[in-house]
């Protein structure tokens, strides 16, 4: 059932935008490109979260080092695409496994902590660095340049977000379905019988730690090219828990879950908003609601389960 | 007796806070035989069995698997050389099927488990081994069923059946019949009689008669120390264990 919602918002997220424009609705191709490139972003913290068990508390860091991956190059008026998401690509990677190796020794409430802390180095480092607009922000005027592609043109750039957000739901569901996404899951559901079988499953996850961050880059550098504007609050620590309340939201570990949990966040969010300025209170109520009636989040209520 | 010694413990030590829990402990097994050890509860045997498979560390001693000395390796490395546990308290991965628990077994076997894109539930390298350890627990039945969702009498096989998944060189049974009924336990028993012979293994079990059906040596472990060592039929001679152990239930 969650399948078929998530094969549902595909469709609609395929053939809408052209809709859009053709019903004189511009604005409605902006929801949808946020929405795709958030989706893809909490689809890949979906990886190491749902899928491995790593509640990663600042993943919202690749987003802005993706982001700056586009800008900073941008600045130096170099806007050749292709270094763009090699930059993004490499750098989170990099930031992903040297803090992973400190971070994935630790366990539960620390590993979040450690994660997060990790995440508000990055954002303290670009607020202070002036050259590049520090707090303020720098403004990208000209979008990643590609052959063929024009970024400039909103239905192109929204599909090459939406060629991401494929890419990457495919990649997850393959590597959850090989050995190495088999060591993943063990490794989540219990760590002790998995070493007592042989498996040094730190290095599995350190890898699959780096993946996810890499994958997440590739977010940030669209987002950052959509938004024509990026700025240290692209990684703020309630970035990275409005990504796991998407995981969380959607459902944990379900292929579709943070597709589902993303459209449903910028829907009550364009909502609750428009209702209260507190829009975040019952957000918050919200989510507890979720994680103690329906631990499989949405997906897991349209399968049928409870918590 | 000529036979080979796979696994010496040599003057094993370990005490959690005040309690030492193993205390002193020296031990042979051979290559082929079922080696029980039988004691009373809180005698140190789960504490034994995690140390020779790496979960705790010793405060003293060493550990020979095959004339190498194993006892300050982890856990993960340990399993590579061939040592396999089954635990007393069921130990399985809860979300995952049945037959997934066991192919993961397989897979820590098998080494290559850095391959991102092949599907691993479809590779028959290692879902025949997988079902075939099913079949030899009689397990094959609930392979489709999720690990949590199996009675307890089939979590213990599910147990014995990772284990052997593994292909071990050194099987390190921790109480396999726990909490089993009268049947399950019969049944159990015909398993593990169907690997005697076959396979190397360290028993710790409560039930005696499986245990003096089955061994081919037992070692008593009392307070944390071996307080007798020797056939089945000797220490059931023994008069100290008598004492000390078994008591009038064993007369
Ligand atoms: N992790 C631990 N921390 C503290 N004490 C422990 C721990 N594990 C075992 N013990 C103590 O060590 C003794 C031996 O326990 P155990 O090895 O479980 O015995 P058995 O398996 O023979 O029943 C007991 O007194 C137990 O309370
Ligand atoms: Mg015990």
């Amino acid at each position: 059932m969650s399948r078929r919602v998530g094969w549902l918002l595909l469709a609609l997220l395929a053939a809408g935008p052209p809709l859009a424009l053709a019903a004189g609705q511009p604005f409605y191709v902006d929801i949808m490109t946020r929405l795709v490139c958030l989706a893809a972003a909490a689809t890949s913290l979906n990886f190491i979260l749902g899928h491995g068990g790593m509640i990663s508390f600042g993943h919202a860091a690749y987003i802005g080092i993706g982001a700056y991956a586009v800008g900073i190059p941008a600045y130096y008026g170099l806007h050749d695409g292709w270094l763009h998401l090699l930059l993004a690509v490499c750098c989170s990677a990099l930031f992903a496994l040297a803090t992973g190796v400190i971070a994935l020794r630790t366990r539960g409430v620390y590993f979040i902590m450690i994660t997060m802390a990790f995440a508000q180095m990055v954002f303290f480092a670009i607020v202070s660095i002036e050259e590049y607009g520090g707090d303020d922000g720098l403004v990208i005027d000209i979008r990643s340049e590609f052959p063929l592609l024009d970024l400039e043109d909103g239905l192109t750039l929204y599909y090459v977000c939406f060629a991401l957000l494929l890419g990457t739901l495919y990649l997850v569901h393959r590597l959850m379905r090989s050995r190495f996404g088999m060591v993943i899951e063990g490794a989540k559901g219990n760590e002790r019988r998995m070493a007592a079988l042989g498996f040094a499953f730190y290095r599995h996850r350190l890898a699959a730690y780096t993946l996810a961050g890499a994958l997440c880059g590739l977010s940030g550098a669209m987002l950052g090219n959509f938004t024509n504007f990026i700025s240290p609050e692209m990684m703020d620590w309630t970035r990275s828990g409005e990504l796991i309340f998407m995981v969380v939201l959607g459902g944990a570990g379900a292929l579709f879950g943070p597709l589902i949990g993303a459209a449903a966040f910028l829907l009550l969010e364009e909502l609750l908003s428009g209702w209260t300025v507190y829009w975040q209170l019952p957000f918050g109520v919200l989510l507890i609601l979720v994680v103690l009636f329906a631990r499989g989040g949405l997906a897991g209520l349209l399968e049928g389960r409870r918590g | 007796m000529a036979e080979e010694a796979l696994l010496q413990v040599e003057d094993l030590k370990k005490s959690f806070g005040g309690v030492t829990a193993v205390d002193g402990v020296s031990m042979t097994v051979r290559r082929g035989e079922v080696h029980a050890v039988i004691g009373p509860n809180g005698a140190g045997k789960t504490t034994l069995i995690s140390l020779l498979a790496g979960e705790i560390g010793p405060d003293r001693g060493r550990i020979l698997l095959g004339g190498r000395d194993i006892a300050r390796q982890p856990a993960y490395a340990r399993a590579r050389l061939g040592l396999a546990r089954s635990f007393q308290i069921t130990s399985v991965v809860p979300e995952m099927r049945v037959l997934d628990n066991v192919l993961l077994a397989v897979l820590a076997r098998d080494g290559r488990s850095f391959r991102f894109w092949h599907p691993a539930r479809s590779d028959p390298a290692l879902v025949r081994p997988a079902e075939a350890a099913l079949e030899r627990v009689s397990l094959a039945h609930a392979a489709g069923e999720r690990a949590d969702a199996i009675s307890h009498g089939e979590h213990r096989q599910l147990e014995i059946a990772m284990t052997l998944a593994a292909e071990p060189e050194l099987l390190l049974l921790d109480e396999p019949m726990a909490g089993m009924s009268a049947e399950e336990s019969r049944r159990m028993t015909g398993i593990l009689e169907g690997l005697k012979g076959e396979k190397t293994m360290l028993l710790v079990e409560h039930d005696m008669d499986v245990v003096f059906a089955l061994a081919d040596r037992i070692d008593v472990l009392v307070g944390g120390r071996i307080a007798a060592s020797g056939t089945p039929e000797a220490v059931r001679a023994d008069e100290a264990v008598r004492r000390a152990y078994l008591g009038d239930e064993a007369v």
